[in-house]
């Protein structure tokens, strides 16, 4: 009996000894061999870990899933040994009560201003726009105001009270009536908080008016001219209110105050004038204001009148637009745009089931372009010098897109299932007044990689496997792919003209792997389902949007991993 | 019977306490269910951004855009491929505009980290409905939804999919403005 009592001991410290060896993992928090472990690949399909960077980038997180705020941006220049470890920053509150210092009559012409009793008649809206740190680029800042995802808050109609909830020591500006409703400006104000805060808000109507006139030849327009806004922007911020042209071109709108705070002198203030209807032909009148600080001071700036010469002959055109077998196309956007005194009148039409759209036009040459949807086989057409001088109808006949054949494949070689392919026409830099329309109403493109890593359209009238080509537009485009979700491929993007680059075969990089780890504020607590973008912190797209190099998400244990292509 | 001195009585005995402590350690693990199929699950208390979020209006003016973001995708059936698929409606419609590029597939080996996402702005919800947006537009409510199935949707337009199928559905409640960002 004692025998088998000590097989039975021997047996069960040996088990233990073998179990505890087994399956279960012991995880350390903040260990670095369970952040660079990549023991599932070979040597040679390993990503590189990222322990130096030689580029910078910005990482977003967005733990709001565990209660904070989103958009917790960190730069990785400074972070030489990856990885790294994130502490996001706690929220707090930002309790503002508005007030109304003496009489709050508008100073906006051409608008009917409520009866300031009640607060939200006067201010609709208050929004908290996150700023980029110093330490970070303008990279960080489009990442910033790239997303909608701006602190706002509803206010009491009674007493004015609001709240904002702040990311803990993040320059803000909060904006007062951000749109200039009501015919009032909107108001700015530079918060940082590291705690609770309580503050009242004085409102004042203390900005300067800025007032003009429009001057036109041509009388008979004068009347329609009434439907256009008028309003001070910086860079594309609003800082006036927004008024409207009186029938005899009479314009006053007043500036935010105090304007200090707002003041960026890399971007001067512009004076924008323009149609709210189809059937006003006054041109887009965008007008720098050089106005000096002490000029910002007077109560009233008045301004040289503006004078914008033109013809009183409108023609009724009616565009249609056939293929080459003579059948009307639908859907057709037609943009046409003409230089009048150094100021653009530009419209936009689509066609009908007919083919056909219908407009009134002032005499004069204008360029015009049909663009199709993306998913059409019908290319641009375009004429740089459209002559109104008739009602005369014009058809124009569309020619077919050319076919662009791509492939994707990964660094060993292999085609890529899934990826996703995104392509947008970018303007050339020579551009011509055409060329500008085309760039801000440049279509994106998509195709997504089947099986064989071909570029197949994303035309809904693909069903199962088939695979239909892109077809484009000629022009100069910028490709950006992302790989299928979940994977360990990189984003990559690159730029080439078509048709003269019609195939295409592209091989992912092979990418650097970054890892870190969330962590709640002053403590080691993980952040689970954090996600994570991460961005260049030196390259953007040409529309001003960062370029994305990849995303993630944290695991239970807060950490992450991310596959990028670091172009140095 | 007396086995005391028996040596494979012994050696049997070792090996069945060895095996009853494994398994007492031995965490539970589901590794595919054969033959039965069961739903994919969405993880709806952490997409973003939040449905129960009272969302302002969606900006679709210039240089607009919003993200919505869905955290890798559960499937008890780890050999499933899984396949996505995001659309517009208002709320009374039956079916929804399939919201371009939305449709994806979720390989197996990539089920763990894959975040889905899609970015809406004006050029996306055009595209979906075929037409320029105008004042209407603007006026209506919608339902942005996203759908995770376990089979190929042989008919995208109306998720048809083949019987054995299983499906996981959420949807976002939103209204639009023309206001430029």
């Amino acid at each position: 009996m004692t025998r088998l009592l000590k097989v039975i001991t021997l047996g069960l410290f040996l088990s233990i000894l073998s179990c505890s060896a087994g399956p279960l993992p012991t995880v350390k928090p903040n260990s670095d061999s369970e952040f660079n472990n990549t023991s599932s690949c070979s040597k040679e399909t390993c990503p590189a870990q990222a322990r130096n960077l030689t580029s910078s980038v910005h990482i977003e997180i967005d733990p709001s899933a565990a209660g904070y705020l989103p958009q917790q941006i960190f730069n990785l220049s400074t972070v030489k040994n990856l990885p790294a470890q994130f502490e996001i920053k706690p929220r707090f509150f930002y309790h503002g009560t508005l007030a109304v210092r003496g009489s709050l009559k508008s100073n906006t012409a051409g608008v009917d201003s409520p009866e300031i009793s009640d607060i939200t008649a006067l201010v609709p809206d208050i929004i908290a726009i996150p700023k980029a740190e110093d330490n970070l680029s303008e990279s960080a800042a489009a990442i910033l105001t790239g997303q909608q995802n701006n602190s706002s808050s509803i206010i009491n109609a009674d007493t004015g009270y609001f709240t904002l909830s702040l990311i803990a020591d993040q320059k803000y500006q909060i904006v007062i009536n951000p749109e200039g409703k009501n015919a009032f400006p909107p108001t700015f104000l530079q918060v940082q908080i590291s705690t609770d805060h309580s503050e009242t808000i004085t409102l004042k109507n203390e900005g300067s008016i800025v007032a003009g006139r429009i001057t036109l030849p041509f009388p008979l327009l004068l009347d329609l001219v009434k439907a256009s806004s008028v309003k001070i922007l910086q860079g594309k911020k609003l800082v006036s209110s927004v008024g409207r042209l009186t029938s005899n071109g009479n314009f006053s709108v007043q500036l935010s105050s105090p304007l200090s705070h707002v003041m960026d002198r890399n971007h001067k203030l512009t004076l924008v004038i323009e149609p709210d209807s189809e059937h006003n032909y006054l041109p887009v009148i965008r007008e720098k204001l050089s106005l000096k600080e002490d000029e910002l001071e007077n109560s009233t700036i008045h301004l040289e009148p503006i004078t914008v010469n033109g013809t009183n002959q409108i023609y009724n055109k009616s565009l249609i637009v056939v293929n080459e077998q003579g059948e009307p196309v639908k859907d057709i956007r037609i943009y046409l745009k003409r230089k009048l005194d150094g100021y653009f009148i530009e419209k936009q039409l689509q066609t009908d089931d007919k083919g056909q759209a219908k407009i009134k036009l002032l005499k004069g040459s204008y360029n015009l372009a049909t663009v199709a949807p993306q998913d059409s086989v019908y290319g641009m057409y375009r004429n740089d010098d459209w002559n109104v001088e008739s009602d005369e109808s014009i058809t124009i006949t569309l020619p077919l897109r050319q076919e662009l054949h791509g492939t994707l494949l990964d660094y060993s070689g292999n085609p890529v299932d899934g990826s996703l392919i995104q392509l947008t026409r970018i303007a050339q830099e020579d551009s011509s007044t055409l060329e500008g329309v085309l760039k801000k109403t440049s279509l994106r493109i998509e195709a997504r990689s089947n099986h064989d890593g071909q570029w197949c359209t994303q035309s809904l009238d693909i069903k199962n496997d088939g695979c239909a080509p892109l077809r484009l537009d000629q022009g100069k485009y910028r490709l950006f792919i992302i790989p299928p979700p979940g994977g360990k491929l990189p984003y990559q993007t690159m730029t080439f003209d078509f048709p003269k680059n019609n195939v295409l075969s592209i091989t992912l990089k092979k990418p650097t792997q970054i890892s870190g780890r969330v962590v709640s504020p002053g403590s080691t607590v993980p952040i689970s389902k954090a996600f994570i973008k991460i961005f260049s912190a030196s390259l953007q797209l040409e529309s001003g949007e960062p370029l994305l190099l990849g995303q993630a998400i944290t695991d239970e244990e807060g950490r992450f991993s991310a596959f990028i292509y670091l172009a140095n | 019977m007396h086995h005391e001195g028996n040596p494979h009585f012994i050696l049997a005995l070792f090996l069945l306490i060895s095996c009853v402590s494994c398994l007492e350690y031995q965490e539970a693990r589901v590794t595919d269910f054969e033959g039965a199929n069961l739903p994919p699950f969405i993880d709806k208390t952490h997409v973003q951004p939040a449905p129960s979020e009272v969302l302002k209006a969606i900006k679709l003016g210039n240089n607009c855009k919003k993200d919505f973001t869905i955290p890798p995708i559960k499937d008890p059936n780890q050999n499933d491929i899984l396949y996505y698929l995001w659309s517009i409606k208002k709320p009374n419609d039956l079916y929804g505009k399939l919201l371009q590029p939305g449709a994806g597939t979720i390989r197996v080996e990539n089920r763990e980290n894959a975040v889905i996402s899609l970015s809406v702005d004006r050029q996306t919800i055009e595209n979906a409905l075929g037409e320029k947006l105008n004042d209407t537009f603007f006026e209506g409510t919608y339902l942005i939804e996203f759908y995770i199935a376990d089979r190929k949707y042989i008919i995208p337009e109306n998720r048809y999919t083949d019987s054995n199928a299983y499906e996981d559905y959420m949807h976002w409640t939103i209204s639009f403005s023309n206001l430029d960002c």
